[in-house]
């Protein structure tokens, strides 16, 4: 028989070498799946802190994505109330326990830079100016959110293409240079769908990049994609042309391009109209009049896309305010 | 010496009889009205559907999610609670009525009485989780295929390559095989934190200190491998060699309970492969034993 | 032949905590038990009988001393094929039926089939719960209970039975009940060992009692000799007039050797040798 004190320091030698055992090999299994993003690093203290002392506890005991969840459902609650500092603090929230989840990252930004700026700015409690400014800050921290979300998840093409549209955005002090580098992170993720290299080539055009070269990436996309022939990037090959030699005959280099009078017409006017995609315009206002014309309809029709362009781009300039 | 002795430990027939009992006193515990109560929350997190706030690309998607989260969270509480709880009371119940008495007099090795009474806790916990993997496939198959068909319908235009891609999203937030293998750590990690509470409760007799000691067990084992990066993580300065000690003690005697939370990330629609539950499942099964054959150790010099 | 029971020297030793010196509850205590007897161990409270016996079923290590059952050391699990127990005031699993219970205990023993089917109906009729062999034991009565405990000590059939106040907390019904199992254990030739309060009971069915008293054996042997005492002879009268008995008082004064010790009804003679043996021995 033996003692209760022979018993007491056998069963400890068991566990701790049972503990020597497994050490090595959970140290590298946990190294593995923090490598592969299957495991998250350790929260850090301030997040235990904003989680709460009942929660951080449960979030960490295999139940961080089920609070992640809640913090989601909290944000929308929030969203419907308008209460954004507490929405901001939710998102921040789901993303701290869910890193890896696109959508916490994509729906968090959204509200910030859209929801929240929209909210202040069109406030009326607010002074125009201050309504301005915090719109401008809440657009700020929804890039910010995504850029955070980016550096989490660089593999992730959809979250940089949010960003480069909010970097487009003629509403929301756009900055092309950055909607570049943004979509170009997209496309080179390898991953993303073939829409992403359309945009890249548009905010490339919008940044005032040289025409030769972008003619040259158009011509290449058309090449690889024959999907990718749609009306906004014909309009840009126009556009692109007409830059690099100016046309003698409008009409007849948009023909060229659209096939006919009447398609040329309707693609190049939509194109003309749509003040909020600020596209290079060279050359299309003439091509669009003398098609106008051509097809009987006057500037001050209704249906003239000359008209409805001057109408949308007052209505836009009430809008917009950073340029 | 009459008859021939057949008796020895480890006799699988034995420990089956002794788990298929427990098993059965679990379920006359009325333990199974728990799947009741998880069909509830999985019907209910249907309901939290993100309504109407201007993003129709993601609609649906964060009711799929919810779906696994609440899921893979329920079965977490459940696969913990039961494995603590059912594992310390019914020890101690045994000797308590003095059933024990009853079982250790006919031939039966102590060892096999612990393994089956694991065992039986560990068949309710497997069999509820089956029972719970397939209530929450069923209703993430039917939600996903209604999320498809409504996206299908919003994206009709769209190139067949970028339609694909966003099925392909929308599946993956869907019943994948690696929702599967979440299930399956679910129940590793309950097996450890069973087996330590099997551990727990041969060295104590009280139902209540076994089963708090086993959470604060379980809570610590999600430190674990805090405690062990800072003994193993380089020599750096400043760290105390007496701290070291500490952190290498933590790290020995408490399980690692941590690399079990991979199930979060696949919750979030990371794949997991078949080898990474390979080697969890390796790290349970050592878990398991050593602790059983802790267990017995103690359990073995026991009188009662 | 081996001995059905082998107790020799045993000595356990308990510490209990907050004390520093060991409680001695079973003090060199030897039990032989042949096959086909029926033991009775008696002894007040806490003088050592249910440590004896769980010394011999191997729930207790002794600190010194052997346990065997048919030569089977108590410490190997082997042993146990050959003994059925029933502990004080068991209680079983409240959630099995009568016949569940059986077939559990059964298949520990290694039974099953259809064999472990026959014994289960064998035993059911046996201990006369036939009828609630489908009941869940949370309804069975006190009586009940200990009778499926006594069937589920026989299930493997066992060549020895230990019971451990088998009639404790049980009407004289159903006391009488398992009485007579026992007896029939005994015609069957089944060694019992069994330790009881109720000393009535001890001297109808046991063989050989042993008493013992603060962990020591104070008093052994067959109940016919202990209970005879050697030098004394019993006259029992029925309607004796108070006449007759002068007259044979006086006998007695003639004869100037014998003496007469008392004159008036018997009483229980085992009762008697208990509470001179136990608590009032002088020397403790």
């Amino acid at each position: 028989m033996r003692s209760r004190g022979a018993t007491t320091a056998l069963v400890l030698l068991v566990i701790a070498a049972g503990g020597a055992i497994r050490m090595r090999f959970e140290h590298d299994l946990t190294a593995d799946f923090r490598r592969r993003g299957l495991l998250a690093k350790p929260l850090d203290l301030d997040m235990r802190e904003r989680i709460g002392q009942d929660k951080w506890s449960v979030a960490l005991a295999g139940l961080r994505t089920l609070v992640a969840s809640f913090a989601g459902l909290k944000t929308t609650e929030q969203f419907n109330n308008t209460d954004w500092p507490g929405l901001a603090e939710s998102v921040d929230t789901t993303v701290q326990l869910s890193p890896h989840t696109q959508y916490y990252w994509d729906i968090g930004g959204w509200h910030l830079a859209y929801n929240a700026a929209s909210s202040y700015r069109y406030d009326k409690g607010l002074s125009k100016l201050r309504g301005e400014a915090e719109g401008r800050r809440w657009i700020e921290r929804g890039r910010e959110f995504y850029e955070r979300g980016i550096r989490n998840n660089p593999d992730d093409w959809q979250l940089s293409v949010r960003l480069g549209n909010l970097y487009s955005d003629s509403f929301r002090y756009p900055d092309d240079a950055k909607a570049v580098t943004a979509y170009s992170r997209a496309y080179a993720t390898g991953r993303a769908i073939p829409q992403v290299r359309r945009l890249l080539l548009q905010a490339r055009a919008r940044s005032g990049e040289d025409a030769g070269t972008l003619l040259k990436e158009l011509r290449s996309i058309f090449a690889e994609d024959p999907n990718s022939r749609v009306p906004t990037l014909l309009s840009l090959q126009y556009v692109l042309e007409a830059k690099l030699s100016p046309p003698t005959d409008y009409v007849e280099s948009a023909v060229k391009i659209f096939g006919s009078e009447k398609r040329a017409l309707r693609l190049l006017g939509t194109y003309f109209t749509n003040v909020g995609d600020r596209l290079p315009q060279t050359a299309v206002e003439p091509a669009v009049r003398l098609l106008e014309r051509k097809a009987g309809i006057a500037p001050e029709d209704p249906q003239s896309y000359i008209r409805q362009r001057e109408e949308l781009e007052s209505i836009a300039r009430i809008r917009r305010y950073g340029r | 010496m009459s008859r021939p002795a057949k008796n020895r430990p480890l006799n699988p027939r034995r420990i089956g009889v002794i788990a298929g009992h427990t098993f059965t006193q679990l379920v006359r515990m009325k333990v199974f009205y728990f799947l009741a109560i998880f069909a509830v929350i999985i019907l209910g997190s249907n309901v939290f559907n993100i309504q109407d706030i201007g993003r129709p690309d993601l609609e649906g998607m964060d009711v799929l999610r919810m779906i696994r989260s609440t899921s893979l969270g329920t079965m977490t509480l459940f696969s913990v609670v039961m494995g603590v709880v059912a594992t310390a009371l019914l020890l101690p119940k045994d000797v308590e009525d003095r059933t024990l008495y009853t079982i250790l007099a006919k031939p039966v090795p102590r060892l096999d009485y612990l393994l089956g009474k694991l065992g039986g806790v560990l068949l309710l916990i497997f069999v509820s989780l089956l029972v719970m993997d397939l209530l929450m496939t069923g209703v993430l198959a039917v939600r996903t295929q209604m999320v498809l068909s409504e996206q299908a319908a919003r994206v009709a235009e769209w190139p067949k390559a970028e339609q694909e891609a966003l099925f392909a999203e929308i599946r993956s937030q869907g019943a994948t095989w690696s929702i599967h293998g979440a299930v399956v750590a679910v129940f590793l990690r309950a097996a450890v934190i069973a087996s330590t509470a099997l551990l727990l409760s041969t060295i104590s007799t009280s139902t209540l200190f076994t089963t708090i000691t086993s959470f604060v067990v379980y809570f610590i084992g999600n430190f674990q491998s805090d405690a062990r990066e800072f003994f193993l993580g380089g020599a750096s300065g400043g760290i105390s060699p007496l701290a070291k000690m500490a952190g290498l003690a933590v790290a020995v005697v408490f399980p690692d309970f941590q690399q079990f939370n991979v199930i979060d990330t696949v919750i979030e629609g990371q794949p997991f492969l078949a080898s990474d539950i390979g080697a969890l499942a390796g790290i349970a099964l050592f878990y398991v034993v050593l602790h059983s054959f802790v267990s017995w150790l103690v359990f073995a010099g026991k009188e009662f | 032949m081996d001995l059905a029971v082998e107790i020799q020297d045993l000595v356990k030793e308990f510490r209990p905590a907050g004390r520093k010196e060991p409680l001695r509850a079973v003090d060199k205590v030897s039990i032989h038990i042949a096959p086909g007897e029926v033991y009775g161990l008696i002894g007040p409270n806490g003088s050592g009988k249910s440590t004896t016996m769980k010394a011999l079923l191997g729930l207790v290590q002794p600190d010194s001393g052997i346990c065997r059952i048919f030569g089977n050391d108590s410490l190997r699990v082997d042993s146990r094929q050959d003994v059925g127990f029933l502990p004080e005031n068991p209680y079983f699993y409240k959630h099995l039926s009568g016949s569940e219970t059986l077939r559990f205990y059964g298949k520990l023993c290694g039974l099953r089939g259809a064999s472990l089917e026959v014994r289960v109906k064998e035993l059911l009729a046996l201990v006369d719960l036939a009828e609630a062999g489908n009941r869940r034991l949370g309804g069975y009565s006190k009586g009940m209970l200990q009778r499926i405990g006594l069937a589920q000590a026989l299930i493997q059939e066992p060549r020895l039975v230990i019971l451990d106040e088998p009639t404790a907390g049980v009407d004289p019904v159903g006391s009488r009940q398992i009485r007579d199992l026992i007896l029939d254990l005994k015609k069957r030739g089944i060694t019992v060992f069994l330790c009881s309060h109720l000393l009535e009971q001890v001297q109808e069915v046991c063989d050989r009692v042993g008493i013992i008293y603060r962990g020591r054996m104070v008093k052994e042997g067959p109940i016919e000799e202990l209970l005879s005492l050697g030098d004394q002879t019993e006259i029992v009268l029925r309607d004796a007039s108070p006449e007759l008995v002068a007259q044979v008082r006086e006998l007695i004064a003639k004869d100037g050797k014998a003496e007469l010790l008392r004159a008036g009804r018997p009483k229980t003679t085992l009762e008697r040798l208990f509470l001179q043996e136990t608590v009032d021995r002088r020397d403790p």
